[in-house]
């Protein structure tokens, strides 16, 4: 049992500072002028400054009671009853945060703990040296004694453990410390309750707690440093060095540890607001998409706060905005990444982006692709490999096509690839030949557009080895103008020219160039059409790549059960785009249906109704929707009427 | 805005219309139907050999031939004097939801079409004196007279950034087209241009973004249905405007008014003098919990009156004095008389 003077005291207190709102002030060691009406309550505002005044006289007075009769006390062992001075515990229990106050109240160890390390203090303690009371001849005396010693001498009687924690982290010893502790993160409530309960009686709190008070104090500093004037060299080291004490320390604890500890010791003092962390709805707020980063955030707020580079504060406050203006979501990246807007507000992306585990580590944009096919297969294909890309606006489309080109030629399926670039070969008696290309501005091997076209000049016109072309537009080329007279540009026409088909004329030295042209669109099977053909379909080659079997999707609880198979475990489908986006696509004649494929990756079931977390191929990425599963019932259901081999089109993947 | 008084109130179920609705039954296999006449006697279907094939007074004709797996969709409108005809090469290879289709136009029962343009969302106008259509790359309304070619006109549509935008069209008269056209923050708006003039005017600007317009006319009556696309929460009005009078949209009268979001697709239908269109149910107050069923309201009466309980309706399309609920592969008949069986057995 823990009795002492200490606590009676500290309890006593405790009491004071309850009452003091309701009474007016009993404390016996000020003197204070009584108001002059005591009938009169004052409001609460004032009568906390009445109290803060009265407790910095006791304060001060005590201090300047000591130090009028300085009494430096080497040898503290030989002192009888000493304990911290009662004006000094008040005064640091009255300023101090309320949650290291209580945490401390039945605790004398942790009381100590939190002392030392500088979670209970006071505006002005400088932590140096602690005012103490002791007794000699009968009399109670009042010295101040040098903080470590005061500690050295508590620790040799009592609470010894907060010594070899101390010793645990020291600076020689504070990374072990910390690397060897879990930092644990909840799933549920109960979880969470727990985890708070075992840290709020964590012998290591203390120190920790101190940590995140010093990572805090380096930022605060680095953004007053600058106002310091240069002339206050004393005020600048100081500075100086707290920032690189909490420099030092947030790189030792790393982004999600420095994260843990500074919401752990913001909110020590409430179970709810550690757990609600956690337990948040919020997708955007979830602690491991805030400090791991998530590409669904990450664009979000470059976009929103206007720069390339944030940090973790700056990705906090955006996340609070998404979660607080849900329909700022709706156009958000639309300029580099476009994609069928408007996206679903931040509220409905954040419920799908709960559910979902699609991989997107990356950025694509649908409408520069335009191929829903292609961009589909591709996220199928990335989120199978667990891909991450560096992806920007400059090659969102072009990755897409050229991974999925990849695809086919590793699967032995690069004929499926039909753009190609047709010539009269004059050496094999005029026949046509053919050759793939990929209809992109980027170096892609035999497959490169501008390669293929200057090797068949040189073969056909005699033209110097690797001459270099230029793709342009008919709007931009003009042959009257020197820039356009020598070399090679291929010339498309701007009205008749998309991803999947894109005819040039070809100009060499400023004349334009028959006999070769361009021929076939991206066109393939994404699911069978035809029975002999399903082996050229993209379907078929993914199974093959991942050795799944094939398992198509009729039922709600065949979707269930196949979405918990394992991690990667998606559904992929094709149906009638209207009746996945009615809003966006009108149907006002009979059996129209424009096919597009989509991804399930996630279900909701509430009260018998199931809704699925969807992306059609036309959506972004990474503003997944929320769609009744009947409606996607009904989408592959009407496809199935266009399906020439009555094919169920909705499969699992994995 | 002045608003006249909105008395959609009442919403009340009829016993014959709870429930079921009855199917479309066809003698075709209903998947490859493109066009069935209210008395059956005219039927356009597709064959799976790429033919698009007339059959009527007992004979089949094929109207137009492409390669096997060409898809075909037929438009027509009650006046049938015209159907528009959408062909499709590549419809299960090609995989862009932009692409453009091959339109051709055909005398409603004859077998000769006339190629008019590649587009998508193609429609006729005007007792089918007009055909639009849209070239999405190009951001163009093109407009085709069925009367004399020379009065062909095109429509440049802003639209900065919704590549997959399709703007709603509709002959006001024989000088007057309303379109509707968004702008980069994707407020849409509805504009009025002029044959005459060659004048645009705006008619109205939606305040907040991530709204569409319907509209349909019934009489002398425009209908204009605003409503929001999914994944967007806000309101939802259909207002009626006299087309003897300026469009003005302060002066609409509001026939039906929700906070929440609905599917829309208005039709008009004359037959019986109502606004039909899809609307959401909310069963809970989160956002995706909804149901969708088939409503229509009378405008003169202002009721409001749910039609089907099927729960996952998203459209309806009007055929011929029909108005029909695509539904899992068949097609339900919302409003109008079913076709007689007149099977032997």
């Amino acid at each position: 049992m823990y009795h002492n003077i200490l606590k009676k005291q500290f309890h006593k207190n405790l009491r004071y500072i309850g009452w003091i709102f309701l009474i007016w002030p009993i404390l016996s060691f000020s003197q204070t002028s009584e108001p002059k009406d005591k009938s009169q309550y004052l409001g609460i505002f004032e009568t906390i400054d009445r109290i803060l005044a009265i407790d910095n006289k006791a304060y001060n007075n005590l201090m300047t009671e000591i130090n009028k009769n300085p009494l430096v006390l080497t040898t503290i062992d030989k002192l009888q009853n000493v304990e911290i001075d009662p004006v000094f515990l008040r005064s640091i229990v009255f300023h101090s945060a309320t949650k290291y106050v209580n945490m401390s109240a039945d605790n004398q160890c942790r009381f100590y703990a939190f002392l030392e390390n500088g979670l209970l203090t006071r505006p002005g303690f400088d932590g140096n040296s602690i005012p103490i009371q002791y007794e000699r001849k009968g009399k109670k005396l009042s010295g101040v004694v040098p903080f470590k010693d005061f500690f050295k001498y508590i620790y040799k009687t009592k609470c010894s453990t907060n010594r070899d924690i101390n010793k645990l982290f020291t600076p020689e010893n504070v990374k072990t410390t910390v690397n060897a502790f879990e930092f644990k993160i909840p799933s549920n409530q109960a979880e969470c309750f727990q985890i708070y309960k075992e840290w709020q009686s964590n012998d290591y709190i203390a120190p920790f707690c101190r940590i995140s008070q010093n990572i805090k104090l380096g930022k605060l500093r680095e953004s007053q440093l600058p106002a310091v004037a240069s002339s206050d060299i004393l005020t600048k080291r100081k500075f100086k060095s707290e920032i690189l004490r909490g420099n030092n320390y947030h790189e030792m604890l790393g982004e999600f540890k420095t994260d843990y500890l500074n919401h752990l010791c913001d909110n020590l003092g409430s179970r709810k607001l550690f757990c609600e962390k956690y337990l948040t709805k919020s997708f955007w707020k979830k602690v491991n998409v805030l400090s791991t980063g998530s590409r669904s955030l990450e664009e979000k707020c470059k976009i929103i706060l206007k720069k390339d580079k944030l940090s973790p504060k700056e990705i906090n406050l955006c996340a609070n905005k998404l979660t607080l203006e849900s329909d700022s979501c709706h156009y958000l990246g639309q300029s580099k990444y476009p994609a069928i807007t408007p996206r679903p507000n931040c509220n409905q992306q954040s419920t799908a982006l709960n559910i979902g585990k699609l991989n997107t580590n990356y950025y694509d944009c649908p409408a520069k692709i335009d191929n829903a096919g292609i961009s589909n297969a591709t996220r199928l294909i990335f989120h199978l490999n667990q891909a991450k890309i560096e992806s920007s606006p400059d090659n969102c489309d072009t990755i897409p096509t050229k991974t999925f080109l990849d695809f086919l030629v590793t699967n032995k399926n690069a004929e499926s690839w039909k753009p190609r670039i047709c010539y009269n070969d004059p050496f094999n008696e005029n026949k046509e030949d053919c050759k793939p290309v990929l209809l992109a501005n980027i170096d892609y091997g035999l497959y490169t557009e501008k390669k293929i076209i200057s090797d068949l000049l040189r073969k056909l016109k005699n033209a110097p080895k690797k001459i270099p072309c230029t793709i342009a537009s008919d709007k931009e080329y003009d042959p009257n103008r020197l820039k356009w007279k020598y070399n090679c540009f291929l010339v498309y026409d701007s009205e008749n020219c998309t991803r999947n088909f894109c005819p040039k004329k070809i100009y060499w030295q400023n004349k334009e160039v028959g006999g070769i042209s361009y021929k076939g669109k991206v066109t393939f099977d994404y699911f069978p059409n035809v029975i002999r053909d399903d082996q050229k379909s993209f379907a078929y080659m993914i199974e093959e790549a991942r050795k799944y079997r094939r398992k198509s999707i009729k039922s709600i609880t065949e979707l269930k059960f196949y979405l918990n198979l394992s991690d990667t475990s998606v559904i992929h489908g094709v149906g009638c785009v209207e009746d996945l986006l009615p809003g966006h696509f009108r149907k006002y004649r009979m059996n129209q249906c424009n096919p597009v494929p989509f991804i399930i990756d996630g279900l909701i079931e509430e009260k018998y109704r199931f809704f699925v977390s969807l992306r059609t191929a036309i959506d972004d990425v990474h503003s997944p929707r929320i769609i009744t599963w009947y409606n996607v019932f009904n989408s592959v259901k009407n496809f199935n009427l266009h399906q020439p081999i009555n094919h169920w089109t909705l499969y699992g993947a994995r | 805005m002045v608003l006249a008084k909105v008395l959609l109130l009442t919403i009340f179920f009829s016993e014959s219309a709870f429930g079921k609705l009855n199917p479309l039954i066809t003698k075709q296999d209903v998947g490859r139907m493109r066009y069935l006449s209210e008395d059956g006697s005219l039927s356009i279907f597709q064959r799976r050999n790429g033919e698009l094939s007339l059959s009527t007074n007992y004979a089949v004709d094929a109207i137009l031939k492409g390669p096997p797996l060409t898809n075909y969709l037929v438009t027509a409108s009650p006046n049938k004097k015209y159907f528009i005809i959408e062909k499709d090469e590549n419809y299960l290879r090609s995989h862009s939801i932009r692409r453009e289709r091959e339109i051709y136009k055909i005398i409603a029962g004859g077998k000769t079409p006339d190629f008019i343009g590649k587009g998508i969302a193609s429609k006729l106008h005007y007792q089918d004196t007009w055909a639009s259509f849209y070239r999405p790359y190009q951001k163009k309304i093109v407009i085709k007279s069925l009367v004399n070619k020379i009065l062909d006109f095109e429509i440049l549509i802003k639209n900065p950034n919704s590549e997959y935008f399709i703007p709603e069209i509709l002959f006001v008269d024989n000088n007057r087209v309303l379109y509707s056209d968004v702008n980069e923050l994707g407020q849409i708006a509805l504009f009025l241009f002029s044959r005459e003039s060659k004048k645009v005017e705006i008619v109205y600007k939606a305040e907040e973004a991530g709204k569409y317009l319907e509209m349909c006319k019934m009489k002398d009556k425009l209908y204009l249905g605003e409503f929001a696309y999914h994944g967007v929460e806000l309101e939802s009005r259909i207002l009626e405007f006299s087309l003897n009078k300026k469009l003005d949209y302060a002066k609409g009268r509001i026939i039906y008014e929700s906070p929440k979001r609905d599917l829309g697709n208005m039709i008009c239908f004359e037959k019986e003098e109502r606004v039909y269109f899809v609307k959401a149910f909310y069963e809970e107050e989160n956002f995706y919990n909804l149901k969708s069923d088939v409503v229509f309201v009378d405008p003169k009466k202002l009721v409001l009156k749910r039609i089907s309980t099927i729960g996952d309706v998203t459209h309806i399309i009007e055929m011929d004095q029909r108005i029909l609920a695509p539904h899992e592969g068949e097609f339900l008949i919302v409003a109008g008389d079913p076709l007689k069986d007149d099977s032997l057995d």
